[in-house]
């Protein structure tokens, strides 16, 4: 049973999340509290391009929060994730673990599954 | 099964495993932001250069000047050495890591850090006292070395543990170096205040400069558009 009670099935995955660049985004900024794009391409091994277009979505989807301020003459971007993009990710996980779990293969078929 | 577990047993502790590896995961990818920013060096040279600085302090003596002029040229060179870092910090390191804010856990390790910092001058500051108040306590001074290694130790231990970088610990142990040589062999007479400082300043140095170079190394500017981004 997932967090918010609904059915557990990969199609009620939040696709948002599920896409791996973004998935990879949310997980970055899930461990700090915020951080400039620099760090994030960095982090993430991701193209500026994919960067850009990965968290429009994501800040679309009100998952990430971008905050635009100058530092002297340089513009400054600070990233974070936001309350419903940690909750997001975090009714991802649970959905995927209440996914994978009803998973019933014949004994002895998979050793992963053995005690 | 062949330990007598069901399936549903072994599932339900895959599913288990599977949500403690995803936390362990995070927590694994935390650590490993965090550490890049101590694996640039600048840390390590800055530390072994204040320690190089204390040999140096000796050739100022040599030279002859009034108390207030070496004590202005030992101040101008530690800021020189201080404000080298928070140059490099902010032109090398930073377009190559970016900056991030770090998150409540790894805040309040960095606070224990600030407190062993803090208790660690604070004993120093009582040990400097000591003299000043007195007579010290017969024998005090003959272990003075072994309460610095101690408090050496404790207090890079310490750090190493609280900011996730082992080699910290191996700090603690060169950074009383000078102070055990000259306990055994005298006031530096065997060995020499360059050498004694020396000697361990350089060890870390060099592994700040080696630590550097990789960094500069795995970690080029990616030149692009970060516009793109704001």
């Amino acid at each position: 049973m997932s967090a918010s009670g609904g059915a557990t099935g990969p199609a009620d995955l939040d696709r948002v999340v599920h896409e791996p660049a973004r998935l990879l985004i949310m997980t970055n900024l899930f461990v700090v509290d915020s951080a400039d794009a620099t760090w994030l391409l960095q982090q993430t091994g991701l193209t500026w391009g994919n960067i850009a277009s990965h968290l429009r979505r994501l800040e679309e989807s009100g998952y990430v929060a971008v905050a635009k301020s100058f530092k002297g003459r340089k513009p400054r971007t600070t990233l974070s994730l936001t309350d419903a993009g940690r909750k997001a990710l975090l009714d991802y996980r649970e959905r995927m673990l209440g996914a994978l779990s009803p998973v019933d293969p014949p004994a002895g078929q998979d050793p992963r599954f053995e005690g | 099964m062949g330990s007598g577990m069901s399936d549903s047993d072994s599932i339900g502790i895959a599913a288990e495993e599977a949500a403690t590896m995803a936390q362990d995961d995070l927590k694994t990818l935390e650590r490993r932001a965090f550490r890049k920013f101590y694996e640039d060096g600048l840390f390590d040279v800055f530390l072994g250069l204040v320690m190089a600085m204390t040999s140096v302090g000796d050739f100022i003596d040599h030279l002859g000047l009034s108390d207030g002029a070496a004590l202005a040229l030992t101040i101008a060179l530690f800021g020189s050495v201080t404000g080298g870092m928070i140059w490099l910090r902010r032109r090398v390191v930073r377009p190559r890591l970016g900056v991030f804010k770090p998150g409540p856990a790894r805040r309040r390790r960095i606070r224990g850090v600030r407190l062993v910092l803090a208790a660690s001058v604070a004993l120093g500051l009582l040990g400097a006292a000591v003299p000043l108040l007195g007579e010290p306590p017969a024998g005090i001074m003959e272990w003075a070395p072994f309460i610095f290694l101690a408090n050496s130790v404790v207090v890079f231990g310490l750090m190493a543990y609280f900011l996730d970088v082992p080699r910290f610990l191996l700090y603690g142990f060169l950074f009383p170096a000078p102070m055990i040589a000259d306990f055994w062999w005298g006031p530096y007479g065997l060995v020499g205040t360059v050498v004694a400082f020396g000697i361990p300043a350089a060890i870390i140095v060099g592994i700040g400069l080696f630590k550097l170079s990789r960094f500069l190394r795995d970690y080029p500017i990616r030149e692009g558009e970060a516009s793109r981004v704001c």
